[in-house]
């Protein structure tokens, strides 16, 4: 035998082999499924569903595959047998997903059947073909009741024209729920003949039977509108419109004719807000957003000033989310209205449809009027989009009256105007303490390294709360300054030239809030100061430490202090910085809390430790905070201490862990405490 | 199957939603007292249907409104419509089993439904009809056709519908999204979403009961296939079991993956690929997965991974990693890489979100100005999509790409027959 022979026999015999014994695992699988079918004959809604699980599984991994034609097979046959209730509803709602137009014969014969019309129809309605639509139809003329109901919504949902006759025959049944179902699925039926039908029963029948016409109405009159014919959809919007109908239909059809309108949009919208009807103007201008071409927004805005004062609040606020320019004029108009809101809502639009132009506007308005006009007004203010408005706002505030430059650097501040803190710095130094101030707070966000020796200069400079206000700056200025670039490096340099003790005092709180790393020495050698006004600078500026550095210098004052408030101080510190992440590990942290307990001198200290134990995720502090159950004062503290830290240790340390949750479950009386214990317990049962 | 219509309508709404995105794209929702709120006049008539735990938290968000009036609430369970009623101090004859009756009252201006999630869509679309506004739980829709027929029919009546996605109006969460929209974590990559584990046991035993006395379990049924009662299946369980919820995927997905869809500017899409696994608990009551694992594509190259969370892990949370750092956010967290990230602000010539900071105060304020709240009906049901379509790829098993115009899978018949439920008589949409 050739080479090339013998590979091809071999490649047949492989070939072969795979597909005898493909044949052979589906057969062996068809006949797992259909034990496992078996096994289900008599599930019912009170036993294990183990058996169902296995079998959605089955049908899960089998789909898309050649097999799955057999698991179907077997669900149809399954629904022949004498399985319970529960079970063939369970086969049902799988064959709703694989079903195909093989199940039909099976499941058609059950539509008929009071009992099991409702499963067979679930698993219908989603099966794709001519088959379930007819086995429906054909159904429906032999059902009464809810079964009848069912197939009608079924018939609806999916959209079957060659339903229609049928349907529009149910109108007129004596069972009202079965011609409410009717018209509603014509409603879902893409044909003429359903809106013939539905239209007839819009102008024949009464009540809810109407009141479900007429939304299928809109529903067809929707999808005329989408296939491109508006003027039918027009009429038949128009038609609903009539003073008759009720609030909810009229809206509906205000809407549709807006909609539907075509070149005639300005006009109909503008006769709906000319009409005095004021729930329908609402809908008007709510519609707008839908149909904003500038044209129209125009039509509209001229309507403002003859609208009451609801509607044109409702029409400004509109063409402001609309977001057409061509509405400004209208707007800038009703800024000066004699209405109060009219004016507030115009000043909220403004700040949305503006630009440099309205800058004065709203710049007077801020300055001339307060409460909710003003704040209108300045929040447009910082609102103002566009590419000149910032630099229009600095041009303004350097030349501008004392008050309206209190707008203009508030604005610097929200509107986040970085190349404003030069000029804010001048400002700072205004004769005017009011706008001294407020600068000082906008250069709080504003202002960066290169103003933080000037801001230095001028909190050694100031006092009372202008200094207050500097300190804060300074602090905020420092923290945005990285670290690799000495944050502190101009407070510190300030140190040396200072001689009033206030003004180092100053100094010396900032750098603890900043947090410079090369500040620490400065504040460690504080604390031995032999003046007491530096030395309680120091403790304070350390207690105020951002980060963990400083712990032990903390403990040590807690410790070693001859001065009660101080050792108060940076105990409160202490537990504050155990807190903290950092490189300790979780006995480290545990050791801090235990000798912080140990020094803790009331039970609001002891409890700011359990509050801290309680985030550390390790069996040694749930042991810890256990420790202190027993204390009545300390009590509702550990045992919520002890249920968190459980959260993360319960795994790791169930033996453990669970015997101290006894212990809190026990002796608790709080419910939350309770419920969360037992359901901790509960866990791995 | 009676889709066109609303294929056609929707592919209008975005276009026209991309030509006002141009100028400005959010409505300019004014401060209530600019209507005047606190005249009796001027109070929105509020009706509460869905009465259980999350009912009550709705009813204690709205009771203290100046702006809202409760004036009736509704529940099938006697228990719970009794308690609601006593807490917002209502009159008896003010509280209602069925929901058709709250609605058929002309002075009700609102309603709020805080029902299972198979009956959300069901009760909003004939709260729309007649003439109601609706506050609706999340997820918006039990399924996708549901929530469709919920947005036409808004749209349809006019009516304003704010989702109860309430991280939306929650500060961190939007800055979040703004920063990652103006690009401060730079080219988004991919959005990690951790949903959590079930709250409550799956019950190993059960037992087929009567619905005890006050409990008008048909009607609790509702649409759904019907099940006999079973008390852990009942009250909250029902999350958990596919009748009436679909799991965390839903319960928490709809908050957390609505605020992925809101990072990634997909409020009026949505993915386009979605595949993942999925443990299905093999005993117990419990039918909706214990454990997902889901991995979504936009078609911005985005990817969306969404998994259960580990006992200790960090918390429910949305982390979007770009190619210049990334951001973390969750209801208690709140951090980025650089750290300096979330202290920026965003200047007014950037992408700014619709600021909400009271979910049910912007609903109240937006049904007084008649325009749009900040989870509307739209952006809620994209939101729910994402976890419906992810439910259906874990169900199927496979991989399943999505077309977010027809919202429908593409080449795939049988995900497609789960995008919609056929209902227990005699309801329909």
């Amino acid at each position: 035998m050739s080479r090339r022979l013998k590979v091809s026999a071999i490649i047949a015999v492989v070939v072969c082999c795979c597909f005898f014994s493909n044949w052979a695992n589906a057969a062996e699988d068809a006949n797992a499924f259909g034990q496992l079918l078996d096994k289900i004959r008599t599930y019912d809604y009170g036993k294990s569903r183990a058996d169902l699980t296995r079998i959605s599984d089955m049908i899960r991994q089998s789909s898309g595959k050649p097999e799955i034609k057999e698991i179907e097979k077997q669900l149809d046959e399954f629904l022949k047998s004498d399985a319970t209730y529960a079970a063939k509803q369970f086969v049902c709602q799988e064959l709703s997903v694989i079903g195909t137009e093989a199940s039909v014969a099976a499941l058609a014969p059950m539509l008929t059947n009071d009992k099991y019309s409702d499963m067979a129809r679930y698993a219908l309605e989603r099966i794709p073909g001519e088959a379930a639509g007819e086995a429906l139809r054909e159904a429906l003329g032999a059902v009464s009741g809810s079964a009848k109901i069912g197939i009608i919504n079924s018939i609806g949902v999916r959209g079957d024209k060659k339903a229609v006759g049928l349907l529009s025959g149910v109108i007129s049944d004596f069972n009202q729920m079965a011609s409410i179902s009717a018209v509603a699925a014509l409603g879902r039926i893409d044909d003429p003949c359903a809106v013939e039908a539905i239209a007839k029963a819009v102008g024949k029948e009464t009540g809810k039977l109407r009141t479900a016409a007429l939304d299928s109405y809109l529903r067809q009159a929707e999808w005329l509108a989408a296939k491109g014919q508006k003027d039918e959809a027009f009429t038949m919007y128009k038609q609903l419109y009539a003073p008759i109908e009720s609030l909810p239909i009229r809206t509906a059809a205000v809407r549709g004719m807006i909609l539907t309108a075509g070149d005639k949009t300005s006009e109909t919208i503008v006769e709906i807000l000319k009409s005095g009807d004021k729930p329908m103007q609402t809908v008007a201008i709510a519609t707008l957003k839908d149909i904003a071409t500038t044209d129209v927004i125009k039509a509209v805005a001229e309507q403002l000033p003859t609208l009451a004062t609801e509607q044109q609040i409702q029409l400004i606020a509109m063409l402001a989310e609309c977001g057409e320019r061509a509405a400004l004029p209208a707007i800038l108009a009703a800024a000066k209205s004699a209405e109060k809101t009219v004016r507030i809502a115009a000043l909220y639009a403004i700040g949305i449809l503006g630009d440099t132009s309205t800058l004065e506007v709203l710049e007077q308005a801020a300055i001339t009027t307060s409460g909710p006009e003003q704040r209108a007004a300045q929040e447009s203010l910082y609102r103002l989009r566009g590419a000149d408005v910032d630099r229009a706002i600095l041009k303004k505030l350097a030349e501008a009256e004392p008050k309206a430059r209190l707008e203009l650097i508030r604005s610097c501040d929200r509107r986040n105007i970085t190349a404003a803190a030069p000029e804010l710095m001048r400002q700072a130094k205004d004769a005017d303490e009011l706008v001294r101030i407020e600068s000082i707070k906008a250069l709080r966000n504003l202002a960066g390294e290169g103003e933080m020796a000037g801001l230095v200069e001028l909190q050694l400079a100031a006092s009372g709360t202008e200094r207050g206000e500097l300190e804060k700056t300074v602090v905020a200025v420092g923290r945005r300054i990285p670290e690799d670039k000495n944050p502190a490096q101009k407070v510190l340099a300030a140190i040396p030239t200072v001689k009033d003790l206030d003004a180092k005092c100053s100094l010396l709180s900032v750098l603890g809030k900043i947090g410079d790393p090369a500040a620490l020495p400065v504040l460690r050698e504080g604390l031995n100061d032999k003046d007491d006004k530096i030395k309680d600078a120091a403790v304070r500026a350390l207690s105020d430490w951002p980060t963990a550095e400083p712990a032990e210098d903390l403990l040590k004052v807690a410790k070693e202090s001859a001065n009660a408030v101080h050792k108060a101080i940076a105990l409160r510190a202490y537990i504050r910085l155990a807190g903290l992440p950092g490189s300790r590990t979780a006995e480290e942290t545990i050791k801090m809390y235990e000798e912080a307990m140990i020094l803790a001198p009331s039970a609001t200290e002891k409890r700011m430790v359990l509050a801290g134990l309680a985030n550390v995720g390790s069996i040694e502090a749930m042991r810890t905070a256990a420790g202190c159950l027993a204390d009545t004062e300390l009590k509702q503290e550990a045992e919520a201490a002890v249920v968190k830290i459980a959260y993360s240790t319960i795994q790791k340390n169930p033996q453990e862990a669970k015997e101290l949750l006894r212990k809190v479950l026990t002796g608790t009386t709080n419910e939350s405490i309770r419920e969360q214990s037992q359901k901790l317990l509960n866990q791995g049962k | 199957m009676g889709k066109a219509a609303a294929s056609i309508s929707r592919r209008e709404f975005l276009r026209k939603g991309i030509a006002a995105g141009a100028v400005y794209a959010m409505p300019l929702v004014l401060p209530s007292s600019v209507f005047g709120e606190n005249a009796p006049s001027n109070r929105i008539t509020i009706g509460i249907i869905g009465t259980g735990s999350q009912g009550i938290l709705n009813l204690r968000g709205f009771i203290n409104k100046p702006l809202a009036e409760i004036v009736a609430v509704c529940d099938v369970d006697l228990s719970h419509r009794e308690q609601a009623r006593r807490r917002a101090k209502l009159p008896e004859g003010s509280s209602y089993n069925d929901f058709r009756e709250l609605l058929a009252r002309d002075d009700i201006d609102a309603v709020v439904v805080s029902t299972p999630d198979h009956w959300h869509a069901l009760i909003s679309i004939t709260a729309a009809k007649a003439g109601k506004d609706v506050y609706c739980e999340k997820p918006l829709a039990y399924n996708v056709a549901e929530g469709r027929a919920l947005c036409d029919t808004v749209k349809r009546y006019g009516r304003v519908l704010q989702t109860g996605s309430h991280q939306r109006s929650d500060k961190n969460f939007r800055l979040a999204c703004e920063l990652v929209r103006n690009g401060r974590i730079g080219k988004l990559r991919t959005i990690k979403v951790e949903i959590p584990e079930n709250r409550n046991p799956n019950p190993l035993t059960w037992k087929v009961e009567s619905p005890p006395a006050g409990l008008d379990y048909n009607l609790w049924v509702g649409p759904a296939p019907y099940r006999p009662y079973i008390e852990q299946g009942c009250h909250y369980n029902w999350h958990f079991l596919y009748g009436f919820g679909s799991g965390q995927l839903t319960n928490w997905g709809a908050h957390m993956l609505d605020i992925a869809q809101w990072g990634n500017d997909a409020d009026m899409t949505g993915p386009v690929e979605v595949s993942g696994t999925a443990e299905f608990p093999k005993e117990g009551l419990f039918e909706t997965p214990l454990r997902y694992d889901l991995e979504y594509t936009y078609a911005n190259g985005v990817r969306l991974l969404c998994s259960t969370g580990k006992p200790d892990g960090p918390e429910t949370h949305v982390r979007f990693e770009g190619d210049r750092g990334w951001i973390f956010v969750s209801r208690n967290r709140f951090f980025s890489e650089p750290q300096s990230l979330i202290q920026s602000k965003i200047s007014p010539n950037e992408i700014h979100l619709y600021r909400s900071s009271d979910h049910q105060q912007n609903f109240l304020d937006c049904v007084r100005q008649r325009t749009q709240p900040v989870a509307d009906a739209e952006t809620g049901h994209r939101s729910a999509t994402v976890c419906h379509i992810g439910g259906i790829a874990v169900m199927l098993g496979r991989k399943l790409r999505w077309d977010t115009v027809k919202e429908c899978f593409i080449s795939d018949d049988q995900a497609n027959r789960m995008l919609s439920r056929p209902m227990r008589p005699p309801w329909h949409l």
